[in-house]
């Protein structure tokens, strides 16, 4: 019996403990604190959020977007090209006549730029690499009829001399 | 209504509307007037630590703010309340599984009412209540459970059934067992003396 007024005792003491002084009035004043907390957070966020909204809505109107930033709606709106008729008539892509508002200045080519050289004197660069025609290679220029001898045709060989661009004719007779 | 539907179903009233937000503070007000010292007991008889049941008391009122809308439901809140608390005190008990329990006498004195006792037999009575405290401590913890919350005095045996999600047959015979088995415990300790 002693044991059990122990335990009880002890339940007791555990079961009626005081709670210290102001546990109330700390328990409100946390809660307000936390729906105060609450209703300025969620007050900031939908003010941050309509004011992105109205930022994104300005930058994507343009009559808005010159009041904000320009101070003017006086934009003039884009005029679309006029289609030039068609003498005979007509509608559509096939019966549109396209006339250029101003000449249309030729493009240079690469021979008006200074690289008119023929094919065969140009440099030919596969890749990175820089590789020189080789020089002195004969190709066959003009046949001629030899005066002296006539039933013989005479062969202009055109070389290209190493070191310069100059052509050179050697007349090699054919025999 | 031993399942936690029929428990849910007792708990709420299905009839009841809505209330406004002012009506809202004012319930959680007056949960808080009332049921404040009963959660503040139900947190220190697990804790032991003022400081520590506090908190929990507050954290259990933060949670009622966050479901404020269930309060025009609310039938019994007194089980609602605890069962939060209750909660609470065993997430934070297994958070803190590795610290060492240990029962310091001066805890138990600060608890302890005041008399006209002497200093000496307060001391001897805070050890007393230490050494069963410490073995109430070893008790399973389905008994041990039941045993604390039978200490609060404001919860009968069908909160407590109510709030551990039992019977109040099986919350009486856990009762019984964990203090036979304390008894023993006690009587043990007595004899080794």
């Amino acid at each position: 019996m002693k044991t059990q007024s122990e335990i009880d005792a002890t339940l007791r003491l555990l079961g009626s403990a005081q709670p210290p002084s102001g546990l109330e009035r700390r328990i409100l004043g946390r809660l307000d604190a936390r729906r105060g907390g609450g209703t300025t957070l969620h007050f900031v966020s939908a003010a941050a959020i309509a004011a992105s909204v109205a930022l994104v809505a300005a930058g994507l109107t343009p009559s808005i977007r010159e009041l904000a930033f320009h101070g003017t709606a006086t934009t003039p709106r884009a005029l679309a090209p006029r289609g030039v008729p068609h003498p005979a008539g007509g509608f559509g892509a096939a019966s549109a006549v396209h006339l250029p508002a101003a000449p249309i200045p030729v493009q240079p080519t690469p021979v008006s730029q200074g690289r008119g050289r023929a094919r065969s004197d140009r440099e030919w660069t596969p890749g990175s690499a820089r590789v020189r025609l080789p020089h002195g290679v004969a190709v066959p220029g003009t046949v001629t009829i030899s005066q002296s001898h006539p039933g013989r045709m005479q062969t202009h060989l055109v070389t290209i001399p190493a070191g310069s661009h100059a052509r050179a004719t050697n007349a090699v007779a054919a025999h | 209504m031993g399942t936690f539907e029929g428990q849910l179903v007792g708990w709420l009233d299905t009839g009841a509307v809505a209330r406004p937000e002012e009506e809202a503070q004012a319930a959680i007000t007056a949960l808080v007037q009332e049921y404040s010292t009963t959660l503040y007991r139900v947190a220190y008889s697990v804790t032991r630590n003022a400081v520590e049941a506090e908190d929990i008391v507050q954290e259990t009122f933060l949670r009622v703010l966050r479901h404020k809308s269930k309060l025009a439901e609310l039938r019994d809140p007194r089980v609602w309340l605890v069962r939060i608390a209750w909660n609470l005190v065993l997430d934070r008990k297994r958070r803190s599984k590795t610290r060492p329990e240990t029962q310091d006498i001066e805890d138990v004195v600060r608890i302890l009412p005041a008399g006209d006792l002497s200093a000496d037999k307060v001391l001897i009575a805070a050890q007393q209540h230490a050494r069963i405290l410490q073995l109430i401590d070893q008790l399973p913890f389905k008994e041990r459970e039941v045993l604390l919350l039978s200490a609060v005095e404001e919860l009968s045996t069908a909160q407590i059934a109510l709030v551990l999600g039992t019977t109040e047959s099986t919350v009486r015979s856990r009762i019984f067992r964990a203090r036979r088995a304390l008894a023993a415990k006690l009587n043990m300790e007595g004899g080794a003396r």
